[in-house]
C-alpha cells in the first residue's frame, strides 16, 4: 500500500478562518472532510491554533469550546470518540482563561443561503503558556504577511505564474496560495485583513467572553420567537442595545450561537432556538 | 565569427562556436522506442564553461578535443544553461587547434547548494580541521577534514594535500559537491582554486522555515512545536560493540559485550510552513533533561526509563522549541538531526523574533 504523507497543519489567525467562504469539492467517490480555501489562499484541512479558552459548554457526547486568539475566536467541538478518549477528557478539564494550543481538523457547515460556519474538531489539546501564544501569533503573522506580499506580486503579473513567484524567492506554498486567492477571493479586502493581523501582536490578558450576553441572546430568541417564523434579527439587535451590546457584538454572538448549534436561521435574518 | 561561451544565452540560435570538450560521458537509455545511447559532459573556451548533452556526436570525438559546433541549441535545464547537440548540429574536429579553458563555477551560499551542480564556488570561514594521512601509489599523503561556514549554514570540506588556517575566510573555487549519508560535502582537489578573502558577518542563529529545508545543510536552526514524540525514544540500552539498541539484558549478536545506557529521541515538529522529523542524541538530551554523564552509569543509574520518558514529554511537547543542528536527507525525505534543543522562554523568543524580523526587513 502506498504511504500517504502526513497532512501538516496550517497555522492561521482566527480572522483568516472566519472570513473563509470557499469549500473545495471532494473528488467523486472520496469521503471525508473537504479542504477549505481561506482568503489568503491557504488550503486547510488540519489546523493548529493557540489562544485562551473564553467559553465552554460540556455535554455527555461533546464539549464546545471557544478559543480566542488576539483578534477573534475559534470554535471548537470535541466529540466523545473511542479513538481519542483523552481529547474529550482534556477539553472537559480545561478552565476558562486557560491558554491552549489545539491541533485538529476543520469541519464546515454551509447554510442554505450560503453562510459557512467552521469549527475545529481537535486531535490534540495542549495546555500552554504565554510564550507559546506569542510564538504562535508571531509565526501566524509572518506566514500571513509573506502570503499577502506574494499575492501583491502575483497581482502585478499579466497572468498568474507560479514559477515567476518562486523565482522571486517565495515558496511553492506561497505561490499556490496567491493563485488560489486570485481564483476565489479577488475582491477580498486584503488591506483590512493586514491591518487586523498586524494588531494581533499584542497578546491580550485572557478576557473571558461575556457568557451572560450570549445567554441573553439565546433567552431572548427562545422567549420571543414566533413558532413558525422565528425571532426577527432587528428585534434581537434592539434588545441587545439595551444591554450595551452594539450590532457588531450581537452579530458575533449570533454567529457563536449558530456555530454551537444553539440557534438556526429559519428564514433570512429570522432565528429560532434548536 | 564564432561566439564565445560567455555570450551564450537561451536565445542563441544559428551560431558557431569553437570549444574544447572538457569531459565526455556516455549514458544508456531505455525507452518504449528501444535502447539508445547519448553523451553528456562539459565544454568550454577561454571565456567559461557550460554543460552539454549530445543526442548525437561523432564517435571519434574524445575529451580534450577542440571542435567547431554549428547549429547547436541552448536551453535551461535545472536552472542552468545547457548546450544541446543533435543530428542537425555540425561537429567538426579541429585536431591542430589548442584552447585554454577558463573554468567558471557558479557561486553558491552553502544553504543553496544543489547536488545537480557538481562543481561549485563557495566562500566561508574554515573551522575545526582534522588532519589525516593516507597512502596513495606508495606515497604518504594528507587530507584535512574541516568545516566551511557562511552566513547561511555550514558544510564538511575535505582538502587534499593542502593546509589552510582555521578561523580565516576562503573562497573555494571549483570544489566538488557530493552527498554521503544524506549530507552534502565538498572536496577540494588539485584543480580547485583557493584564495583567502576578507571576513564577513556570520550570525549566531540561522533560522529557517521548515519548508525551506529541502536539501542538506549543516549548522542551522529551526523553531516549532512538537506534535508527535516517538515512544521508543528516551533512556535506552546499547551494545558497546555494535551500538544497536538492546531490549534484553545482553546483545543477541555480542553476548559478551558490555551494555551501556544512552539517550535518544525522535519527534515531529511543525512551524506553520510544514513538518519535519527530528532526532536527537545523548549530548543534546543530557542538556535538555538536566542530566549528567554519571546519571547514566548502568551499574548505578540515577534515573529510570519512565522518569526520562516523563521528563522528555514535559520538555518537548506543548512548548515552542529552538533546535540547532543539521538538515539531512533521510530515506523518507528531509530529516533534522538536532544537536541542541532549547525550550523558548521570553528572552530566547525575543531573540528568535528579532532574527525573523531582520529577515523580513
Amino acid at each position: 500500500m502506498m504511504s500517504r504523507k502526513r497532512e501538516s497543519s496550517k497555522w492561521i489567525l482566527s480572522r483568516e478562518l472566519k472570513d473563509t467562504t470557499f469549500i473545495e469539492e471532494l473528488p467523486e467517490g472520496e469521503r471525508g472532510k473537504p479542504f477549505v480555501i481561506t482568503p489568503l489562499g491557504t488550503r486547510v484541512k488540519r489546523i493548529l491554533v493557540s489562544g485562551t479558552v473564553t467559553a465552554k459548554s460540556t455535554e455527555d457526547n461533546y464539549t464546545k469550546l471557544t478559543v480566542a486568539d488576539s483578534i477573534g475566536p475559534f470554535y471548537v467541538t470535541v466529540f466523545n470518540s473511542e479513538y481519542q478518549p483523552d481529547t474529550k477528557e482534556m477539553a472537559d478539564a480545561l478552565e476558562l482563561n486557560e491558554m491552549v494550543t489545539i491541533m485538529g481538523r476543520v469541519n464546515t457547515f454551509k447554510t442554505d443561503d450560503g453562510v459557512i460556519y467552521i469549527n475545529i474538531n481537535p486531535e490534540k489539546i495542549m495546555r500552554v503558556d504565554s510564550v507559546m501564544l506569542k510564538y504562535w501569533t508571531s509565526r501566524c503573522q509572518r506566514i500571513a504577511i509573506r502570503k499577502i506580499l506574494a499575492i501583491g506580486e502575483m497581482s502585478k503579473l499579466e497572468s498568474p505564474d507560479r514559477a515567476k513567484l518562486v523565482a522571486m524567492g517565495y515558496s511553492d506554498e506561497e505561490a499556490d496560495c496567491a493563485i488560489r486567492h486570485l481564483e476565489h477571493y479577488k475582491s477580498y479586502d486584503i488591506q483590512g485583513f493586514r491591518e487586523a493581523i498586524t494588531s494581533a501582536s499584542k497578546i491580550p490578558v485572557a478576557e473571558a467572553e461575556d457568557a451572560s450576553l450570549k445567554e441573553e441572546v439565546l433567552q431572548f430568541i427562545k422567549t420571543h420567537a414566533d413558532p413558525q417564523k422565528g425571532c426577527k434579527y432587528e428585534d434581537i439587535v434592539a434588545h441587545m442595545k439595551g444591554k450595551n451590546a452594539d450590532q457588531a457584538e450581537t452579530d458575533e454572538l449570533l454567529n457563536i450561537l449558530g456555530s454551537e448549534g444553539e440557534i438556526y436561521e429559519v428564514a433570512l435574518k429570522r432565528y429560532k432556538a434548536v | 565569427m564564432a561566439i564565445t561561451v560567455d555570450k551564450i544565452g537561451e536565445q542563441t540560435k544559428n551560431e558557431t562556436m569553437i570549444v574544447k570538450i572538457i569531459s565526455l560521458r556516455e549514458k544508456e537509455t531505455k525507452t518504449e522506442r528501444g535502447e539508445g545511447v547519448y553523451h553528456y559532459g562539459m565544454l568550454g573556451d577561454g571565456s567559461g564553461t557550460l554543460p552539454f548533452t549530445a543526442w548525437s556526436i561523432p564517435a571519434t570525438i574524445r575529451a580534450g578535443d577542440v571542435v567547431e559546433l554549428k547549429n547547436f541549441t541552448v536551453k535551461k535545464y535545472n536552472d542552468a544553461l545547457r548546450v544541446y547537440i543533435d543530428s542537425r548540429t555540425e561537429v567538426v574536429l579541429r585536431p591542430d587547434d589548442k584552447l585554454d579553458v577558463k573554468h567558471v563555477y557558479r557561486e553558491y551560499k552553502i544553504k543553496d547548494l544543489n547536488i545537480k551542480d557538481a562543481f561549485v564556488s563557495v566562500s566561508g570561514i574554515l573551522k575545526d580541521p582534522i588532519e589525516k594521512t593516507y597512502e596513495k601509489d606508495g606515497q604518504s599523503k594528507t587530507v584535512v577534514h574541516c568545516t566551511l561556514e557562511d552566513d547561511t549554514g555550514s558544510i564538511r570540506l575535505s582538502l587534499f594535500d593542502r593546509k589552510l588556517a582555521p578561523g580565516r575566510y576562503y573562497k573555494i573555487d571549483g570544489a566538488k559537491l557530493s552527498e554521503y549519508k544524506g549530507r552534502y560535502r565538498l572536496t577540494a582537489g588539485d584543480k580547485t582554486q583557493i584564495a583567502e578573502v576578507s571576513s564577513f558577518r556570520i550570525p549566531d542563529t540561522k533560522i529557517y522555515d521548515i519548508n525551506e529545508l529541502m536539501r542538506p545543510v549543516d549548522s542551522v536552526n529551526v523553531t516549532g512545536v512538537a506534535v508527535f514524540l516517538g515512544e521508543k525514544g528516551g533512556l535506552i540500552s546499547r551494545c558497546s560493540e555494535c551500538r544497536k539498541t538492546i531490549d534484553d539484558i545482553r546483545c543477541p549478536d555480542h553476548p559478551e559485550a558490555k551494555i551501556f545506557l544512552d539517550l535518544y529521541a525522535y519527534f515531529t515538529i511543525e512551524d506553520g510552513t510544514g513538518d519535519i522529523q527530528c532526532n536527537v542524541g545523548r549530548a543534546g538530551l543530557l542538556e535538555l533533561l538536566n542530566l549528567k554523564e554519571e546519571d547514566l552509569n548502568i551499574d548505578k543509574p540515577k534515573v529510570s526509563k519512565a522518569e526520562v520518558s516523563k521528563r522528555l514529554a514535559e520538555k518537548i511537547l506543548s512548548v515552542p522549541l529552538l533546535l540547532d543542528g543539521d538538515a539531512v536527507l533521510g530515506t523518507n525525505g528531509p530529516l533534522f538531526r538536532a544537536r541542541r534543543i532549547r525550550r523558548m522562554d521570553e528572552p530566547l523568543l525575543k531573540k528568535v523574533l528579532q532574527a525573523y524580523e531582520g529577515e523580513m526587513l
